[in-house]
């Protein structure tokens, strides 16, 4: 696939309107449970919109017309040097899509001052059976959660905690990554549950993405983009051409060669919950001390119907629990 | 540079927030022209606040306790298992850093850069301050998530800037971490790339001294200028920049 260079009628993107967050930004009121007015409507309504400006922009001055969904901008974009900076705003703007997707409002939170006294509290211990039976969800969807990761409260903790290691921007995922695939043929977690798709959580910083097959080769292609340059360069002056010795290692190869190795391309990774834990997520309503409180929040807010939503049909239909 | 609070009975040393220079003055009225009293308690008092009592917490009873942050982030910077630690010395010694050279508008309107300052920026190719801070924000808006931009002075004197993403030193190029291979990767990080590769090849030795910090973490704005409000931050904190303080990180001869 090449994006298309020609002019023609631009499409531009938009931010997704969410009649949830509508509602509240006609009535300026709180996003209850987790924001306020003020910083919900810096979060995503602000923030969003600069993006969307600078992407519109952007795919303007570049003279590309875009495919019509996101994932597919990113996909061709994320290989093209020059094309940085329509990538870096068109993972914001989907990962902030995505992240104010799979949230609902919860019982009403009042914004306590939060010192330095929070450091130092010991952690609550809650009880396995009591998480487990507050989280009333589709049954397909629990039973799913607790075979790849073990109990509910398992599962939980190792979101929240992954989010809290988040300490500059960056998004814990729940991802559904299929087994059946070469790469974890090798692995000791293969055999465990069968071929059946496998929930795992990751993060990603900044503008990264959990797809691996669109991430790895990057080096090995700028590589590529500069020999063919610099090969231009010299066909234009000929008379400086030089036999240029490649040093030759027998034993390890460059890290670009093994980049370009390790493909990833049978993976296709589909990504069912975002929480986006950098730091103007709580900030603003729960101070510097606040990023524990903020997530615990997070927690109660997630749209498990939306989470569901996402998963891959086939799989969901297929799935049977086997649990001894 | 970091004052710790020593405790005789116990015998144990506490990371605590330093006293900056008109700590009482910022706390009561803010920093006239870039911060609110909210704003400098964001930044500062409860932001330092969270980094030095994390530091004491993971450093108590360690090697490490007795030490500055910014003797602990020399000496954890390649210890992999110690990152964590890193982190916190890290982010407490740039954070004061930049504090240091920060006052209010109006004192830091009578200060500039000295001859000898001034002539190595001018070496750097900009022909004044305000081709240097043109300069800074470009290298801001390529950055995707937090850090810090630095000028530094290098061993043969001249300086430069780097990029550091999020918790990065300066002191070491090996943790520079100037580099944001998350996402798309662009020519200019494939450039940066490359040089990097050849310095480690080389075995080339990397000393520089920040002269200037700029901070980029959101803790360091939001408050006052909203989470979208970086630029307007930059601005500001440039007209309040204390050059009397970073003249004096430059040796003068």
């Amino acid at each position: 696939m090449s994006l298309r260079l020609i002019f023609k009628r631009y499409q531009s993107y938009s931010l997704s309107k969410f009649s949830n967050l509508e509602e509240l930004k006609l009535n300026t009121s709180d996003f209850k449970g987790l924001f306020k007015y003020s910083t919900l409507n810096e979060l995503y309504f602000q923030r969003g919109e600069k993006i969307v400006n600078e992407l519109n922009l952007q795919l303007i001055e570049n003279k590309i017309s875009p495919p019509s969904s996101l994932n597919e901008l990113i996909k061709l974009t994320i290989n093209k040097p020059e094309l940085i900076k329509i990538y870096n705003n068109a993972t914001s703007l989907q990962n902030l899509n995505f992240f104010f997707e799979n949230l609902k409002e919860s019982s009403d939170y009042s914004f306590p001052v939060i010192d330095s006294n929070e450091i130092l509290k010991s952690p609550i211990l809650e009880d396995l059976e009591e998480v487990n039976n507050n989280f009333n969800i589709d049954k397909d969807l629990k039973d799913w959660i607790i075979s790849s990761f073990g109990s509910i409260l398992q599962f939980k903790s190792l979101l929240l905690n992954s989010a809290h290691s988040i300490n500059g921007n960056g998004i814990t995922w729940l991802i559904s990554q299929p087994r059946n695939d070469e790469s974890l043929k090798f692995s000791s977690f293969s055999s465990n549950f069968g071929n059946k798709d496998k929930l795992s959580i990751v993060n990603t910083y900044n503008n990264g993405t959990i797809d691996d097959s669109l991430r790895s080769n990057q080096l090995y292609k700028n590589q590529k983009q500069k020999e063919l340059k610099e090969n231009l360069k010299l066909e234009k002056e000929p008379e400086q051409q030089e036999v240029v010795e490649e040093e030759f290692n027998p034993i390890l190869g460059t890290i670009e060669e093994a980049e370009f190795q390790n493909l990833f391309n049978e993976k296709s990774i589909i990504p069912l919950l975002a929480i986006d834990a950098s730091p103007r997520n709580y900030l603003k309503d729960y101070g510097v001390f606040g990023n524990q409180r903020y997530l615990d929040n997070v927690w109660k807010c997630i749209n498990w119907d939306i989470v569901k939503q996402r998963t891959p049909k086939k799989d969901s239909q297929n799935f049977s629990f086997d649990y001894e | 540079m970091f004052k710790r609070t020593g405790l005789r009975i116990t015998k144990r040393l506490i990371h605590d927030v330093p006293k900056l220079k008109g700590q009482y003055k910022y706390e009561t009225s803010g920093i006239e022209g870039l911060y609110s009293p909210e704003g400098f308690k964001g930044a500062w008092t409860d932001y330092q606040k969270f980094l030095t009592m994390n530091l004491t917490l993971l450093t108590n009873g360690t090697e490490n306790e007795f030490k500055s942050p910014y003797q602990i982030l020399l000496n954890t910077a390649k210890q992999t298992t110690e990152q964590h630690i890193f982190h916190y010395a890290s982010q407490a010694h740039n954070n004061h850093f930049v504090f240091q050279q920060l006052t209010n508008k109006s004192e830091a309107s009578k200060t500039q850069p000295s001859r000898n300052l001034m002539g190595r920026i001018n070496d750097m190719g900009f022909k004044n301050l305000q081709e240097l801070y043109d300069q800074i924000v470009k290298l801001s808006e390529t950055m995707n998530g937090q850090g810090w931009i630095f000028l530094v002075e290098n061993p043969d004197k001249s300086l430069k800037l780097i990029q550091c993403n999020n918790d990065g030193t300066p002191y070491f190029y090996g943790k520079n971490q100037s580099l944001d291979l998350n996402g798309g990767i662009s020519e200019q990080t494939y450039e940066k790339y490359l040089e990097l590769k050849n310095q480690v090849e080389e075995n080339s030795r990397d000393f520089t001294l920040p002269i200037l910090g700029i901070n980029l973490w959101d803790h360091a704005y939001i408050n006052d200028y909203g989470i979208n409000g970086r630029e307007e931050y930059l601005k500001n904190l440039w007209s309040s920049l204390n050059w009397d303080v970073i003249n004096g990180r430059l040796f003068e001869l």
